[in-house]
Parts: C-alpha cells; sequence; structure tokens
C-alpha cells in the first residue's frame, strides 16, 4: 500500500510538472506542495531523514505546506478578504513559531495542524462563497477551484480527526493502524484527485 | 478531564464531518439553482436582444422600402410621366401602333405608383384593414385574380399584449399580408383570394389568407426567405402562423397576431 502512495504521488507530481506552464499562480503552488510531499516522502522512506531528525523533517514541512495552503486560497479568494488574510497570515506565524520554540522539543505533532487547519478550513468555505458569487458561465464541474476545494475539504477533515485527536483515539482504544490505514488511503486518494483541478485549471488557462 | 477531551473529540469530529458534508451539499445545491437562474436570464436577455435586432431590421427595411418608394414615385414615375406627354405631342399619325404605345406607357406609370404605394408604409394611415383592401383591389386590378375580403368580430378571442405599438403592429402585420399576397401570385397559380380578418375588443387577433391554388405538402416544405421574415415578424408581437395546404386543395395561412 505504500509503494501505491509514493507511486500516486510521483505520477500526481509528473502530471503536475506537465501542466505547470499553463497553470494558474494558484495551482502552480498547489504543484510545488505535491512535489515538496513527494520527496518529503521519498526522502523518509530512504531513510535520507533519519527517525531522529523525522519530527524536525515533519516541522518544516508542516511549516511549508501549511502557508502555502493558505496562499493557495489567498490567491483563490477575492481581495475583499484582505484582512482576513493579513490576520490569518499573522496568525500562522505566531502558531508557526510558537511551534517552533515551545512545541518541536515536546514532540507532540498535532498542534501545529490542531490550530491551523480550522483557519483553513474557514478559508475552504470562504472559496465556496466565493464561487457562489463569481460568473456562472461554468459548469461546476469544469471549474478548478471547486474540485480542488472540495478536495482539500474532505482530506483536511480526515487529516485532522487522525492527526489533531491522535491521543483521543489512542484512549478510546481505537486501532491505531486502521486509523493510519485510512490516512493513508485519503492521502492517496487526495494527490491522485488534485491532477483534476491542475488538469481543469490548465484547460481553463488554454482556453 | 481525559474522558471529556476524548468525547470532545468525537463530538468534535461528528461536528466537523456533518459540517464538512452539509457545506459541500449546500454548496452544489445553492450552485446549481444560481446557474439555472443565471441560463434563464441569460435566455431571456438572448431573446430581448434578438427582439431589438429584429426591430431595427425592420425598421431599416421599412426605410429602404420608403426610400425606394420615393425614388420610384418622384424620378421614375416623373420621367415616364414626361415621356408620355412628349410622346403625346409628337402624335401626328394618330395610328393604332402609336396609341397602343400611349396605352403602355400610361400603364407603366400606374404600375409604378402601385408599386411605390406598396412599398411605402404612407397606405397604413387610413388603417390596416384599408391598406389589406387596396393590395388586394391592386392584385383585382391585374385581372387575374378574384379578391375578397371578409371582417369579422370576435370578442371572446383574448387579445395578447405585446411590447410594440399598435402602429408598428398594424405595419409588421401588412407586410406579412404583402408577402403571403406575393407568393399566391408567385407560386399557388390560384384565381381567388380570401383574406378573413378577426378582431376582438377592437385589435386585429387572426387573419386568415386562403387560395384555390395548387397548394403543397405541408409535410415536405421548408421554408423560404419570406416566410422566414413572416414567422419573425409575428414573432416579434408574440404571434404564431399555422398552413394548411394540400395538392390541389389550396391553401389557407392563419395568422395569430
Amino acid at each position: 500500500m505504500l509503494y501505491t502512495y509514493y507511486t500516486i504521488l510521483v505520477l500526481s507530481s509528473l502530471a503536475g510538472l506537465f501542466f505547470l506552464k499553463k497553470s494558474s499562480p494558484a495551482i502552480r503552488l498547489l504543484i510545488f506542495v505535491i512535489c515538496y510531499s513527494c520527496v518529503n516522502e521519498i526522502f523518509v522512506h530512504l531513510k535520507v531523514i533519519s527517525q531522529e531528525t523525522r519530527y524536525l523533517a515533519y516541522m518544516i514541512y508542516a511549516s511549508i505546506t501549511i502557508p502555502s495552503y493558505l496562499t493557495i486560497f489567498s490567491l483563490l479568494i477575492n481581495n475583499k478578504w484582505r484582512y482576513l488574510k493579513i490576520g490569518a497570515s499573522l496568525y500562522f506565524l505566531i502558531v508557526l513559531i510558537y511551534n517552533w520554540i515551545f512545541v518541536l522539543n515536546a514532540n507532540i505533532p498535532s498542534v501545529v495542524i490542531t490550530l491551523t487547519h480550522p483557519v483553513l478550513l474557514m478559508f475552504s468555505l470562504i472559496l465556496f462563497y466565493e464561487i457562489l458569487n463569481s460568473r456562472m458561465d461554468m459548469k461546476l464541474a469544469q471549474r478548478s477551484s471547486f474540485w480542488f476545494n472540495v478536495f482539500f475539504m474532505v482530506y483536511t477533515c480526515i487529516s485532522y480527526t487522525h492527526l489533531a485527536f491522535f491521543d483521543e483515539l489512542k484512549a478510546i482504544n481505537f486501532p491505531m493502524r486502521l486509523s493510519s490505514q485510512i490516512q493513508l488511503c485519503a492521502s492517496m486518494l487526495y494527490y491522485f484527485l488534485l491532477i483534476i483541478p491542475i488538469a481543469l485549471d490548465a484547460k481553463h488557462k488554454e482556453a | 478531564m481525559n474522558e471529556f477531551t476524548t468525547n470532545l473529540a468525537l463530538y468534535g469530529s461528528v461536528v466537523m464531518y456533518t459540517l464538512m458534508t452539509g457545506a459541500i451539499l449546500f454548496f452544489i445545491l445553492a450552485y446549481r439553482s444560481k446557474q439555472r437562474k443565471h441560463i434563464r436570464e441569460q435566455e431571456i436577455l438572448i431573446e430581448s436582444f434578438n427582439g431589438e435586432l429584429q426591430k431595427a431590421k425592420i425598421e431599416m427595411t421599412e426605410i429602404t422600402l420608403g426610400r425606394v418608394s420615393r425614388e420610384v414615385h418622384d424620378n421614375i414615375g416623373q420621367t415616364m410621366s414626361l415621356l408620355l406627354i412628349e410622346t403625346r405631342s409628337l402624335n401626328q399619325l394618330n395610328d393604332g401602333k402609336f396609341n397602343h404605345s400611349l396605352e403602355l406607357i400610361n400603364k407603366a406609370i400606374k404600375d409604378l405608383r402601385a408599386v411605390s404605394h406598396s412599398l411605402s408604409n404612407h397606405q397604413l394611415e387610413l388603417g390596416l384593414k384599408d391598406a389589406i383592401a387596396k393590395e388586394l383591389d391592386r392584385m383585382k386590378q391585374v385581372g387575374k385574380y378574384h379578391t375578397n375580403l371578409i371582417c369579422l368580430d370576435d370578442d371572446s378571442i383574448e387579445v395578447r399584449k405585446s411590447d410594440i405599438s399598435e402602429q408598428e403592429r398594424d405595419l409588421l402585420v401588412f407586410r406579412c399580408i404583402q408577402e403571403l399576397l406575393s407568393n399566391i401570385m408567385k407560386h399557388s397559380k390560384a384565381s381567388t383570394i380570401e383574406v378573413k380578418m378577426v378582431s376582438s375588443n377592437d385589435y386585429w387577433v387572426k387573419i386568415s389568407v386562403a387560395d384555390d391554388g395548387i397548394g403543397f405538402k405541408t409535410d415536405t416544405f421548408k421554408d423560404g426567405i419570406g416566410l422566414k421574415n413572416i414567422r419573425d415578424r409575428l414573432k416579434l408581437m408574440g404571434g404564431g402562423i399555422d398552413i394548411k395546404s394540400e395538392p390541389t386543395k389550396g391553401t389557407c395561412i392563419d395568422l395569430t397576431l
């Protein structure tokens, strides 16, 4: 299953790189996130990142990908939400600094996600609102931002449950192996399905 | 405390999944409803644009016809009248052939005047009924047709309201009738033409043009430019056309206004 996950990550990265030139800035950043995730996962697998530095690698990964998602939403959402964007950026900065200073040594992986993902989900809802208020001359299924938003929302909810409530799930004797398998399946599907918004965006830009 | 956070996590997850599913479903439904509304608005806009375009086209046609009518009446008509006067002054021989030429010139002047009147919309100043009656008279004068104009009143028929003025409406109907009469002359080989006009509460609501010509098969018949123009004109005023015809049994065309 793990190898399927790596294969999908590589395929998604390659597909992303294939459409890179024709993509909008937000989707380019998404492609970067996919590629970075791919490299990170391969490095972890090849043990380039050791067990000791694994958590540090995760912190770097989170510090790069989470602000990247915020930037993607900022690029997709209208500028009338600029104060919210600025506020969220400052909040993310504080959370990440706090994470680096106080949480890194405590080895608690869920803090950064617990604090940032609800904000990202809020931006996801704003993006839905923005799509509803945009021009209606395109079918919903042809909208790149719609698919990205749906996949992101579902994936974030699953990740949030898995990571943010990791300890709580353990406490109720939830089989953690099953939880990890669900998380892995969700990641596989997420990265695989992200090819759809990337391709749609390129197609739309080309048209 | 531990139990509390566990419950919080579980309930939090349930609430989050419910909210997420709700948000996605709500969004899809709202988007579909908004898109349907948008499509309806677009259709109305396109229809209104086409109507305006059609109006402009008809206006342009009327201007052109008016200009042609004036030119025919003022220039060619004048030249023909002068030709008649000058030809008369040359009439010294007073033979049959010369008189025949004079008759031909006279007929040409009459025809030109009739064409000029037919092209201009001035004859509508007397009203639609009189304008159609005049048009039928003109056909009668050709000598090939028996014409008949019947006017009926039926207040039970509902009068349709349209955006265009009564004058514009009369002009559109008149042009439709002219087109139909012209088609009869060109294709039908008819000897009798009957126009039936039905009014309701002082509004013309239905006009039928019937002939006893060769007819045609309606199922294989394709609209020409003339009929297409009639359809466009009627559509503009919210009306319709019904063609009834059979080979050798004549044609009856009903215009619903």
